[in-house]
């Protein structure tokens, strides 16, 4: 289970299997390294997790790659306008989503949106966490949440060969 | 208030911190009651892929002597929780994707033999495929694998979802490892990461074709 997720979450958030299988290495290290600082005050599984979403973003400022951006952060599609007629359903997900299509999707996000998703709606972590984390407030934090949604809305239907979802 | 004004808002309608217009406006407005419920099947859907890969087994081999070498554990295996974590991580096969570590050209060979009358492929030919070889192989084995799964779709429906899940997310997985090894030729982790992918596709093919044998391991 551990092994899983955190390989996982190295992978979703670097899309590069060596770079996923270096941290989790670094993570499990630092797992050894640190296991005396571990205190019992979460359960082990969080403070692992935390631990190996802390090496990642370390191993990405790094390498001078932003884990939040200001300019994903403003609307990136308000002067593109409403893409369709209004009024009528459009349930394109049609209630469940392929786990293969929502990998690609992510895979697929801008990075400070994926970070963003990956964090909240894959791993469970809360806007306060997540801005603690990236370095943002908890209003950007949730304002990326949902523009990542609604991007990865957009990308799910186009891998329904449907087009562009946009409003 | 309109659809597109309202985008900003679904975020925090979401979050339960809808303002009242927005509440009025979704109570008549099929369109972007349907948008919501397709945000709410993105987050339903997304806790389910936290644990989706599996690291291949060289990999806690390596972490494993990384920490004795730096002085981090003290014997091998590890004891108390550790050993516990360790033990973990090894190989162990889950449920739908039983270990089964045959390699996948022959696999592939058994079954383009056994939908074509052709004989298998020699196990000499058992490693990554290269050059115009790979393409056609590859789309054989993608007609094989359609081919069995709509077979099974008709005696077994359920089983047949499992398999197709699991080869969806095998093939994503060979896709993101040849992508990288694209970028890094060299790379043996790589390249030996893209073999795990395959011998993780050859267990799924040899269960679909002997599903009673994989159940028994």
């Amino acid at each position: 289970m551990h092994r899983r997720r955190v390989y996982s979450l190295c992978l979703r958030m670097t899309s590069n299997t060596a770079e996923a299988e270096d941290l989790t290495q670094e993570a499990f290290l630092q797992l050894f390294r640190k296991i005396a600082t571990f205190r019992g005050e979460s359960a082990f599984s969080t403070w692992l997790h935390r631990l190996s979403v802390n090496v990642v973003l370390m191993h990405l400022r790094r390498k001078g790659l932003p884990v939040t951006s200001l300019e994903e952060a403003s609307e990136p599609d308000e002067e593109e306008g409403p893409k369709k007629d209004f009024g009528g359903p459009d349930n394109l997900l049609a209630g469940s989503v392929d786990r293969v299509n929502l990998e690609r999707a992510i895979e697929r996000l801008p990075r400070g949106y994926r970070m963003v998703f990956i964090l909240h709606d894959v791993e469970g972590y809360e806007h306060n966490e997540i801005a603690e984390m990236l370095d943002c407030s908890i209003g950007n934090s949730k304002s990326q949440l949902h523009k990542a949604r609604l991007k990865m809305r957009d990308l799910l239907h186009e891998s329904r060969g449907g087009g562009t979802a946009r409003y | 208030m309109d659809c597109w004004n309202l985008r900003r808002e679904l975020g925090a309608y979401l979050e339960g911190e809808a303002s009242p217009e927005l509440v009025a406006h979704l109570e008549h407005c099929r369109y972007c009651q349907s948008i919501v419920e397709d945000l709410r099947s993105i987050e339903r859907a997304a806790p389910e892929i936290a644990e989706t890969f599996e690291p291949r087994p060289a990999l806690w081999k390596r972490v494993e002597n990384a920490a004795y070498a730096e002085g981090l554990v003290r014997e091998r295996p590890f004891s108390g929780w550790l050993h516990d974590l360790a033990r973990e991580w090894l190989p162990l096969p889950a449920p739908a994707l039983a270990a089964a570590y045959l390699v996948v050209l022959l696999i592939a060979g058994v079954i383009i033999g056994f939908r074509t009358g052709a004989p298998p492929l020699p196990p000499q030919r058992a490693s990554i495929p290269q050059s115009g070889t790979q393409v056609d192989i590859a789309a054989q084995l993608t007609n094989a694998e359609q081919t069995m799964l709509a077979e099974m779709e008709k005696s077994n429906p359920e089983a047949s979802q499992v398999y197709r899940d699991n080869l969806a997310t095998v093939n994503y997985y060979i896709d993101l490892c040849q992508r990288t090894l694209d970028q890094d030729p060299g790379n043996p982790d790589v390249r030996n990461s893209l073999e795990q992918a395959y011998t993780g596709k050859s267990d799924l093919l040899n269960a679909m074709l002997d599903p009673d044998e994989m159940g028994s391991r």
